[in-house]
C-alpha cells in the first residue's frame, strides 16, 4: 500500500480543519473590529445637522411668504364679524377693537403651517411662534423646539427667525386706539365722529352703523382698513 | 495495463485538487470585504455629499444682481420659475459659482414635482472623474407648492489627480 496517498488525504482533512477555524476566528474578529464602524457616528452627526440646515432654509423661505400673506388678512378678522366688506369692530354693546399684535400672530401662524406642513422631511410643531415687528425686522421666537431623529441621533434646533419686513404694526395700533378713544367720546353721534377722525379717513354711516375707510401706506403699496361700528342697542 | 499504485496517486492528485479548492476559498473569503464596496470609502463619499449639501445651501442664500436688484437667488429660482425671461440669470449665475468648485463635473437641476423644468451642467449619474452623488434641498413657492433644488456633482477621489484635470478644476 502507498502511504505517501493516505498521507497527503490526512493533510488535507487537516488544512480544511485549520481553516475551518482560522474562518471562523476571522469572521469573529471583523464583526468586532473597530474599523467597521470608523467614522459612521461622525458621518451620521454630520447628516443630522444637515437635515437641520435643509430645515431651516425651508423655514427661512417660508416665512417671507406667510409674512406677506399675513399682512393681507390679519386686520380683517374680528370677534363681532362683518358687516358688507367692513370688519365690525363694535356690534351693539359688544366692542371687538382688534389687538392687532394678536391678530397678526395668530395669522402668521396660521400662514406658516400651511407652508410647513407641505415639508416632508422633519415634522415642524404647528403654531409654535411668537412674533414681535421691530425695527423693520419680524422676530419669530419658538415655542418648541425642532427636533430631528435619525440613526440615533437626536438634534434639536431652536428655529427662531429674524427677517425684513417693510411695514410695522405701529399704524394699525394707532388707527385702532383713536377709533376706540372716540367711540367712548362721541358714541353714535355721526358729527361728534366727523369732527374728530383724522383728514384721511373716510366715513359713511347707515343708520346707526358707521363705516370707515383708512388708508394705511407701507413703503411701496397702500392697503385700506376698512371697519365698521354698529351702534344700535338692538344688536347683538 | 493497470499499475499497482495508480488509484492512489490519482487520491493524491484529487486531494491536492481539494486542498487548492480549500485555500482558494478561504483566500476568496478575505478578500471578499475589499472587493465589495468598503465602509472606509462609503465614509469618504458620504463626506463629500454633506460638502455638496452645505454648497448647494449656501448658493440659495448666496446674493445675485438681477436687472439692478440685489436679491437672494432662492429668489431668483422662484422669480425665474414664473417668469422664463429671468431664466438667462440664473444660468449665468449658475455658471459663475460651480464651475469653480467642480470645473465641468456637475449637473444643476430643478424639478416641479418629477418635471424637470430647468438644468444647468452635465446630465447623468457619474462621468470620467468619479461617482456623483446628488444633493436635494426644497424650495417653498408662494402657492405653497415645492420645487425640488438638485446639485449633482461628480467626486473626484477616485481617480485622483486626473480627474480634477478631466472636469477643469483649477
Amino acid at each position: 500500500m502507498n502511504k505517501k496517498g493516505i498521507f497527503i488525504v490526512g493533510l488535507a482533512i487537516i488544512t480544511l480543519f485549520i481553516v475551518g477555524v482560522a474562518l471562523f476566528v476571522f469572521y469573529s474578529s471583523e464583526k468586532n473590529s473597530n474599523r467597521a464602524v470608523f467614522g459612521e457616528i461622525q458621518l451620521d452627526v454630520m447628516e443630522t445637522y444637515n437635515i437641520g440646515e435643509e430645515a431651516l432654509f425651508y423655514l427661512d423661505e417660508s416665512v417671507k411668504y406667510a409674512a406677506d400673506e399675513s399682512l393681507n388678512q390679519f386686520y380683517q378678522e374680528s370677534e363681532c364679524g362683518r358687516y358688507q366688506e367692513y370688519s365690525l369692530w363694535k356690534y351693539g354693546s359688544k366692542e371687538c377693537f382688534p389687538d392687532f399684535a394678536k391678530l397678526y400672530n395668530n395669522s402668521f401662524n396660521k400662514n406658516l403651517d400651511a407652508f410647513l406642513s407641505s415639508y416632508s422631511e422633519v415634522k415642524f410643531p404647528i403654531n409654535n411662534y411668537e412674533i414681535s415687528i421691530e425695527d423693520g425686522f419680524i422676530n419669530g421666537k419658538a415655542i418648541e423646539k425642532l427636533e430631528i431623529n435619525k440613526n440615533n441621533i437626536l438634534y434639536q434646533i431652536s428655529p427662531d427667525f429674524k427677517i425684513k419686513v417693510y411695514f410695522d404694526l405701529d399704524s394699525f395700533i394707532e388707527i385702532s386706539e383713536k377709533a376706540k378713544g372716540i367711540s367712548n367720546e362721541c358714541r353714535d353721534n355721526f358729527n361728534c365722529w366727523k369732527s374728530k377722525i383724522e383728514p384721511s379717513w373716510e366715513i359713511k354711516e347707515e343708520g346707526k352703523v358707521f363705516m370707515f375707510s383708512v388708508p394705511v401706506q407701507f413703503k411701496d403699496k397702500k392697503e385700506i382698513i376698512r371697519f365698521a361700528l354698529n351702534f344700535n342697542p338692538l344688536a347683538s | 495495463m493497470k499499475r499497482k499504485g495508480q488509484g492512489l496517486i490519482l487520491a493524491d492528485i484529487f486531494a491536492l485538487f481539494v486542498l487548492f479548492l480549500i485555500l482558494a476559498g478561504f483566500w476568496f473569503v478575505l478578500k471578499l470585504p475589499e472587493l465589495l464596496p468598503g465602509r472606509e470609502e462609503q465614509v469618504i463619499e458620504g463626506l463629500f455629499a454633506e460638502d455638496a449639501s452645505i454648497t448647494l445651501l449656501n448658493f440659495l442664500r448666496s446674493p445675485v444682481e438681477v436687472e439692478g436688484n440685489i436679491i437672494e437667488t432662492s429668489k431668483l429660482i422662484s422669480l425665474a420659475y414664473r417668469d422664463k425671461n429671468l431664466e438667462e440669470s440664473l444660468r449665468k449665475h449658475v455658471k459663475e459659482i460651480f464651475p469653480k468648485i467642480y470645473g465641468v463635473c456637475y449637473g444643476f437641476f430643478i424639478y416641479d414635482k418629477d418635471k424637470l423644468v430647468f438644468q444647468e451642467g452635465i446630465e447623468g449619474v457619474s462621468s470620467l472623474a468619479g461617482e456623483a452623488m446628488p444633493v436635494k434641498v426644497n424650495l417653498p413657492l408662494e402657492n405653497k407648492e415645492n420645487l425640488i433644488i438638485e446639485l449633482n456633482p461628480t467626486y473626484f477621489f477616485k481617480a485622483g489627480k486626473k480627474a480634477f484635470q478631466t472636469c477643469g478644476v483649477k
